[in-house]
């Protein structure tokens, strides 16, 4: 049950990453389509009527895998560093040209440099 | 033990050179000294034949994280040695801040790691790993375009390998293991099942993004274009490299063969259209990364052994003469004030005398003129290929580079009033080197009998043929020209278009899987 | 219909068919749940560790977490030479009221006492270093914006807290190449494994989690300060 649901939050990600202009938006999409990852990996670990994996010695209940919930530790930090890294350069990105939609920082950047308008061979 | 010291050596000196920041200079040439030696140790163990791995934790194969020593990774390993020597020789005087050195270091460091380990989610990592260092060595500049080229990247990238996270999911709730080694059996045990395919599409997906397949690595072309010299050398050499190697791993535990084939046809193709058609020649050279790689990704389909010793001996060829077209035509373009070729041909008495000769050796490299380093791995690649499909999918291919680097002839032959820089010059001596004597080195890489044929008469005859057809195609078309859809590379359109890649993937396993 | 609809449709449609390719392949082969038993196999004493989250990632994983660390110190270190060469911009700074002053006067601590037991109990319930490091974070980020960010810089110096953070990676980088010393290959337990469940118990995981929870409070801090710096205020 769970996984489906992180693979309808990882549709609703990719969606708003595509349709919406907005840049801090499209990073917020993007933090939804790896809180989607990270909801999989922990839904797989899942054992019927199991507990949080921690065990005292001599205890013998049914636990679920830890190993997903590691896992996910790693992932957490690492989308935590991209969402940090790019956000800062949306910044940088929306300091420099006054608006945070995609398409005009686009269009300003193209009016700077004029790249695609030489003929080619 | 060489297998581990490698990446955590190279780590310990990249914070080093932000600790001790005065001696990054030395801490650079001691690095490269020291993974030679461990480099060394690791081929003699090699050659003698002793199995070289270790698990790294406390538990066993399938549990810890497995590093193995073979001889693709050992292969790329020791590329991602050579051309962070060539990078940190050419860099050797510029006025660089110790975060590019530590950034240069993590990235080698990476490279070596994603060499030896055999472990899903570890590569996952180092692929973060990569992709941040990547991301921000792009960014260096501070520029606004390489910042939006470099940001478009992060995303696409993030997306990718959210999607391998997913097929990591899948495969683990399956099988229990993440080893690639404990994984084969499990996996062969269970083909055709619906979570076979799904999870292979996914991961491969994933993979593709970083390894430069054309409907995945659709960032490529402006973040390598718009890189530093030295930076797009790296990338385009060494970190595309490692994705194509962690698909090489999973085409080992997964069906793969078709989906090789035709990925690496589509990339191809569309990387030489785009190519010929592209008038920034940094641009140029980028789209050029797409189409080799898909070479090497055809020559792995094939899937005999002879293809396989070919598809490695041209990622090592390619990694040496792209780092040298990059690092060279990006000092050019310094020198000249601009990397298109019309500002090139005004100005080309401005280029720096051995700027121009690695110019010409990288050229003749990439064309596949005998018997420099693309002729010959590119000889012993087509000696692997089954059938004539491929054959001639790969003679096109050839013929469609020639006619790309067509534009670069106007300039490269003029005199030259500026003498080079030293370590620009080092440089390029070492990776001209290795292109004009690959001969040797891809004997050491196969074996001397699948040399001596690739310097058989057929290939000899093929490759001049692709030259002739190529300059003849390049003196028609010069005057015409002709738009791709650069729509396509767009941030609002990159994720559907990976999208559309995983469902041509997830059909191509389900066909292959039907026949075979 | 306009381009702009139709763009919509493709990509809703491109979308939705991916979400049920992939739950219905999903669906088609339920995973069972006795397939993956490897990692609860593993008896507790050999870590040391009662909580098993904990014995995975700092002792039987210990490569992953060394390279998610150093992801960590690459976005700080690349958050902070971004934002240090942008021109800054300065904003009015609003002083907070009392409610928030006092609250934060009382709360602050108790998240900071919070995070120092996640990071000392991380091996014996749940918790660990990462999650410390970041409430310590949120903590001093929390009593900042009561009391100004020119206060709380005072006292958390960001160029001496960057040399600390940067002292602490060389240190964990030193201390997993010391088995060489002993002739073991690197990343090896060096500490002994005792009873699972006491608090000097599971070998090294103790101290990792305690130089991890410090070392992330440093770098979220520092991240947090680079945009505070930049902005002019919080």
């Amino acid at each position: 049950m769970a996984t489906i649901v992180s693979f309808v939050l990882l549709g609703i990600g990719i969606l708003a990453l595509v349709l919406r202009r907005d840049l801090v938006i499209k990073l917020l999409a993007l933090g939804l389509i790896n809180a989607s990852s990270i909801l999989f990996l922990v839904s797989i670990g899942n054992r019927p009527g199991g507990r949080a994996p921690i065990q005292f010695p001599g205890e013998t209940a049914v636990l679920v895998d830890p190993l997903p919930q590691a896992l996910v530790l790693s992932a957490i930090v690492v989308n935590f560093a991209i969402l940090a890294l790019a956000l800062v350069f949306v910044m940088i990105l929306v300091e420099r040209y006054h608006t945070t939609d995609a398409q005009r920082i686009e269009q300003e950047m193209s009016r700077e440099t004029d790249e695609e308008e030489t003929p080619c061979l | 033990m060489p297998l581990i010291l490698l990446p955590l050596l190279r780590f310990l000196i990249a914070i080093l050179s932000i600790t001790v920041s005065r001696a990054r200079r030395p801490l650079a040439v001691a690095a490269h000294v020291a993974d030679a030696a461990l480099l060394a140790w690791l081929a003699v163990s090699l050659a003698h034949g002793t199995p070289v791995g270790l698990t790294l934790g406390s538990g066993s194969a399938g549990v810890g994280i497995s590093m193995t020593g073979d001889r693709i990774g050992m292969t790329f390993a020791a590329l991602a040695w050579g051309l962070s020597l060539a990078v940190n020789v050419y860099i050797w005087r510029d006025r660089l801040r110790p975060y590019f050195f530590l950034l240069v270091h993590l990235l080698v460091g990476a490279c070596y790691a994603v060499s030896f380990t055999q472990d899903l989610f570890n590569a996952y990592l180092l692929f973060e790993l990569l992709t941040l260092v990547s991301f921000l060595l792009v960014g260096y500049g501070r520029q606004p375009r390489q910042i939006w080229a470099s940001l478009r990247y992060l995303i696409l990238s993030s997306f990718g390998m959210t999607l391998f996270l997913f097929g990591v999911g899948t495969v683990y709730a399956h099988c229990g293991t993440l080893d690639v080694g404990a994984l084969r059996p499990l996996v062969a045990a269970s083909a055709g099942e619906p979570w076979v395919l799904l999870s292979a599409a996914l991961l491969t997906a994933g993979v593709s993004v970083k390894a430069g397949v054309f409907l995945f690595s659709l960032w490529l072309p402006a973040a390598h274009a718009r890189a530093m010299p030295a930076v797009s050398a790296l990338l385009s050499g060494v970190v595309i490299k490692m994705g194509v190697l962690e698909l090489f791993r999973l085409a080992d535990v997964f069906p793969l063969r078709l989906p090789l084939i035709v990925l690496g046809s589509i990339t191809g193709i569309l990387g030489i259209a785009y190519a010929v058609t592209a008038h920034d020649l940094k641009k140029m050279l980028a789209f050029h990364t797409l189409s080799q790689i898909g070479y090497v990704l055809i020559g792995f389909g094939a899937d005999t052994p002879t293809a396989r010793l070919g598809a490695l001996a041209y990622a090592v060829a390619h990694g040496l003469f792209k780092a040298l077209l990059f690092l060279s035509l990006g000092d050019a373009a310094a020198h000249v004030g601009g990397a298109d070729d019309r500002t090139l041909t005004e100005h080309k008495a401005g280029i720096p005398r051995a700027t121009r000769i690695a110019l010409v050796v990288g050229v003749l490299g990439i064309v596949g003129l005998p018997p420099l380093a693309g002729f010959d791995a590119k000889a012993i690649l087509e000696d692997g290929l089954p059938s004539l499909g491929p054959h001639i999918v790969v003679w096109l291919l050839s013929v469609g580079t020639v006619l790309s680097f067509g534009k670069f002839v106007p300039f490269l032959f003029a005199r030259s009033s500026v003498r080079s820089e030293c370590p620009r010059a080092s440089a390029y001596g070492w990776l001209g080197g290795l292109i004009v004597a690959f001969w040797p080195v891809s004997v050491l890489m196969t074996s001397v009998p699948l040399c001596l044929a690739a310097l058989g008469a057929t290939h000899l005859i093929e490759s001049f043929a692709s030259l002739l057809v190529g300059a003849g195609l390049y003196l028609l078309v010069r005057r015409h020209t002709m738009r791709l859809p650069q729509a396509i590379f767009r941030l609002e359109e990159s994720p559907l278009i990976i999208l559309l890649g995983f469902f041509l993937v997830f059909a191509l396993l389900l066909i292959g899987g039907g026949a075979g | 219909m306009s381009t702009q609809k139709r763009w919509i449709v493709c990509s809703v449609g491109i979308v939705a068919f991916f979400v049920v390719l992939l739950s219905i392949t999903y669906m088609a082969s339920m995973p069972d749940s006795a397939d993956s038993e490897r990692y609860l196999s593993i008896p507790i004493e050999v870590s040391g560790a009662a909580n098993r989250v904990a014995g995975i990632y700092l002792n039987t994983r210990l490569f992953d977490t060394l390279i998610e660390i150093l992801v960590f110190s690459v976005a700080v270190l690349g958050v902070r030479y971004y934002l240090s060469h942008s021109p800054q911009i300065s904003l009015p700074s609003l002083s907070e009221s009392a409610v928030v002053r006092t609250a934060a006067g009382i709360l602050g601590p108790l998240a900071l006492l919070l995070s120092v037991y996640f990071a000392t109990f991380g091996h014996i319930s749940p918790g660990g270093g990462f999650a410390a490091g970041v409430i310590a974070a949120s903590a001093v980020l929390y009593v900042a914006i009561a009391q100004g960010m020119q206060a709380t810089e005072a006292r958390l110096s960001p160029q001496r807290i960057a040399a600390a953070e940067k002292g602490i990676l060389l240190f964990l980088f030193l201390w997993i190449l010391l088995p060489l010393a002993f002739g073991d290959a690197p990343l090896t337990e060096l500490l002994p494994p005792g009873t699972p469940g006491k608090l000097l118990s599971a070998g090294s995981i103790l101290p990792y989690n305690l130089l991890i929870g410090i070392k992330v409070f440093f770098g979220a801090w520092l991240i947090i300060a680079a945009f505070a710096q930049h902005r002019g205020d919080l």
